[in-house]
């Protein structure tokens, strides 16, 4: 028992002691950043770009671009170059730090309509999830989630026109105020791809377009060719 | 190619890991059961991100704790005079059969606790991310990482020991307390992980509605009808056994 844990110690400190730094790695994710006002990145500065980028605009002001910083199991983190982040859990806001107040935490109590996969998300699924915001009086934030609508719709990127899976969720806050979120799922991969969502009933609505999934399915269209 | 790298690495880590003994590593972190070395001082960051693969982590309720044995020398000795006050308190009390057993309860709760000196460091990876003053590097000694999931309760600690109430959105301090009927007292102390501990008032005449958050502790001191006499630093005392205690 003993010869196992230092063994496992033994495994654990090498592995600390090789890992690269993440100062490192931010320094390669500058080069990446762009300046966060009315961006519009081209389809061929896009596809030169190593590190993937987020189209965000907070309410009617000016859409910025996010970087990926990071990426596991559905956790998507995105960085702005003023540093403000936003997490995406399987596409739904998760975090935002950078923003007054910060989102900490959200749980649902059941799983995330949008944790599936896009065929098995239906009208009529409603789950809950909690949230607790830097402020302690926004601890414990109930948010009531219902899916309401899936139909079929088109978006034009880079004057393209993609077929879409739009599925409408409504949202109860605590102040009994509700608002209509909207994910546009890629019908051909299943992705999620663009967003207006609102996390709480005291923040802004986020328009977000993962567009460089866009730009990565124009480049599988463009390589396959023509369809016949 | 890439797998090449890594293995040989691996190798090369692993012997230079051999020939270290344990009591030389300048850093080691415990999280959950099992201990990290790091050879040189690592930024916060680089510890959250290698010890915590969990994606639900609560990180406002997370924190990192110093072992440094002098640190918990100072704080056993602490802890086994509480023990002892307490303790003549429950002989003292011993015609009054209830306060004796929950006397008893606090005292063995007491006794249970983990105790360890919490570093003053919020732990938020976002944050160190693209802060530099929230991703220092940790100083040379052993750590204790305490990340997990979301506490949905708030606590009252005080005779009889500690009761947990469900934490209810912008609920102020004073209604949990109200609710553990059997406590009261003016003011009382409240314990956040992240932030210092504060006094704040709870009763009809003084108090606020100031919401607080979930995973809360509130210390409702004992009376001075029980304490001021013979033991006027035992409520001084256990808290700051609460500022150092551990979450189960």
């Amino acid at each position: 028992m003993i010869k196992r844990n230092l063994l496992m110690m033994a495994l654990l400190i090498a592995v600390s002691a090789c890992s690269s730094t993440i100062e490192s790695y931010k320094q390669t994710l500058k080069i990446a950043l762009v300046p966060a006002a009315d961006v519009e990145v081209s389809l061929a500065d896009l596809r030169e770009r190593t590190v993937p980028l987020l189209y965000l605009r907070p309410n009617d002001r000016g859409r910025a671009a996010l970087a990926l910083v990071a990426a596991t199991e559905g956790v998507a983190q995105w960085i702005s170059a003023d540093n403000r982040i936003v997490e995406l859990t399987h596409g739904r806001i998760s975090k935002l730090q950078g923003f007054k107040p910060h989102l900490d935490f959200i749980q649902f109590s059941t799983p995330d309509p949008l944790s599936l996969p896009v065929a098995k998300i239906r009208a009529g699924l409603t789950s809950r999830s909690i949230q607790d915001w830097s402020s302690s009086k926004l601890n414990s934030y109930v948010i009531e989630h219902e899916v309401i609508a899936k139909s079929p719709t088109t978006l034009t990127f880079f004057e393209q026109q993609f077929a879409m899976v739009l599925v409408q969720e409504m949202v109860t806050f605590p102040d009994g105020s509700s608002f209509i979120n909207q994910f546009w799922f890629d019908a051909n991969s299943g992705q999620l791809v663009q967003s207006i969502q609102k996390p709480s009933h005291f923040s802004a609505q986020f328009e977000l377009i993962e567009i460089s999934k866009i730009a990565q399915q124009i480049q599988v269209i463009t390589t396959a060719g023509p369809q016949a | 190619m890439s797998k090449w790298i890594v293995l040989t690495l691996t190798v090369f880590c692993l012997k230079l890991a051999a020939q270290q003994p344990v009591s030389e590593i300048p850093v080691l972190v415990q999280y959950q059961q099992q201990w990290q070395g790091y050879f040189e001082r690592p930024r916060i960051q680089t510890v959250l991100a290698q010890q915590v693969k969990l994606t639900n982590v609560h990180w406002p309720s997370a924190r990192l704790y110093s072992l440094e044995p002098e640190a918990l020398a100072d704080l056993e000795q602490t802890r086994s005079q509480v023990l002892e006050q307490l303790r003549l308190l429950i002989i003292a009390a011993a015609k009054e059969p209830q306060l004796a057993m929950q006397l008893q309860e606090t005292r063995q709760q007491i006794a249970r606790w983990q105790l360890a000196k919490p570093v003053a460091l919020e732990l938020n990876p976002n944050l160190a991310l693209v802060r530099q003053q929230h991703n220092p590097k940790l100083s040379k000694g052993q750590y204790l990482l305490v990340a997990g999931k979301r506490v949905s309760t708030v606590s009252v600690f005080g005779l009889g020991g500690e009761r947990f109430f469900m934490h209810e959105q912008q609920r102020p301090a004073y209604a949990y307390v109200q609710q553990a009927t059997e406590l009261y007292s003016d003011t009382v102390w409240l314990f956040s992980a992240q932030k210092p501990a504060r006094e704040i008032p709870v009763a009809a005449w003084n108090r606020t509605e100031t919401a607080i958050a979930t995973g809360t502790l509130l210390f409702v001191p004992l009376t001075d009808a029980l304490v001021e006499q013979d033991f006027p630093e035992l409520n001084q005392q256990i808290k700051t056994l609460l500022v150092h205690r551990v979450p189960s």
